[in-house]
């Protein structure tokens, strides 16, 4: 299975086996918490669809529901505002509809800040930097490397 | 992705435990390469979020790390298949603990079942808080093998 015989087979079928579980799960997924865009687009097929928005912006509240915005598609959501107008928020509810609107099950906001999350980005890029360096350091060959630890001998 | 600091760190103590620090080398990518994967494909190649899911499964990361060991010289295949599973399952077993609402979380028999099940211990945006817990606990257990005198794990 790890030997050198039919090398190429083997990567063609792993690569050809990644692609079928891509295109699989995207067509069984197909269905599983669409886009809003999507269910605003087609209200009648997926009246009844469980949603769950993990970043929006509550755009205005009323008595009993609110609007929020998220990928630049406006919702509105009944059920009491977890924030104030501009604050982050993140909402699983059933979409309907009639509206169409979205009934809220549960609903957090988020933490405001983006600076944040900036920093567990920068910090996560660099020790993607340094693992990648560690593995160099161990596995990239170098000759120039190899010739000077000969002519140490 | 934003937390990988944590994702190394729960890598990074057991790895403390392996003589080899090229096998050591490859965990640490094992266990950063579910995000790597899920990111590569969701932005390098413009997909939908559900093609990028199976880097994110127990079984759909096989094929994942059986291409990146045939990377590697014969010898090594095995052992970098292992490590490279035992990083990306670590790595889901810490995204397995995230809350997401009831909703999301890792398709644990994906290709079976699109169920998804989560633990539901923390909020995603929430493990910023676990950066500094896991670096203390990275630099207590480096202290703690200097002053037993044993010689340190290079990384």
């Amino acid at each position: 299975m790890f030997g050198n015989k039919g090398y190429g087979w083997k990567l063609a079928a792993g690569f050809a086996v990644i692609a079928l579980l891509g295109v699989y799960a995207s067509n069984r997924g197909d269905g599983i918490n669409p886009a809003v865009w999507r269910c605003l687009a087609e209200p009648a097929r997926w009246n009844g669809t469980t949603l769950w928005i993990p970043s929006s912006r509550v755009v205005s509240t009323r008595d009993g529901e609110y609007e929020i915005e998220t990928a630049e598609t406006r919702i509105r959501v009944t059920g009491t505002p977890p924030g104030a107008p501009g604050s982050r928020v993140t909402v699983v509810g059933v979409f309907r509809a009639e509206g169409p609107r979205l009934e809220a099950r549960r609903a957090r906001t988020l933490p405001s800040g983006r600076g944040i999350r900036w920093v567990m980005e920068i910090v996560s890029i660099v020790v993607v930097l340094g693992v990648l360096a560690n593995f160099a350091r161990h596995f990239l060959f170098r000759p120039q490397l190899l010739q000077a630890r000969g002519e140490e001998r | 992705m934003a937390d990988l600091l944590v994702h190394f760190g729960t890598a990074w103590l057991p790895a403390r435990g392996l003589r080899d620090g090229r096998l050591r080398a490859i965990l640490y990518v094992g266990v950063c390469l579910p995000d790597l994967l899920y990111k590569g494909i969701l932005y390098l190649g413009n997909s939908p979020t559900w093609l990028c899911e199976p880097t994110h499964s127990p079984l759909g990361l096989l094929p994942f790390c059986y291409v990146g060991a045939l990377l590697f010289e014969e010898a090594w295949r095995k052992r970098a298949f292992a490590a490279l599973v035992a990083g990306g399952w670590l790595h889901l077993l810490l995204d397995g603990a995230k809350n997401f609402m009831g909703f999301g979380g890792i398709p644990w028999a994906f290709p079976f079942s699109m169920r998804t099940a989560a633990l539901g211990w923390y909020a995603p945006e929430d493990s910023v808080w676990l950066m500094l817990p896991t670096l203390a606990l990275m630099g207590i257990a480096e202290a703690f093998s200097r002053l037993s005198g044993r010689r340190p794990a290079s990384p």
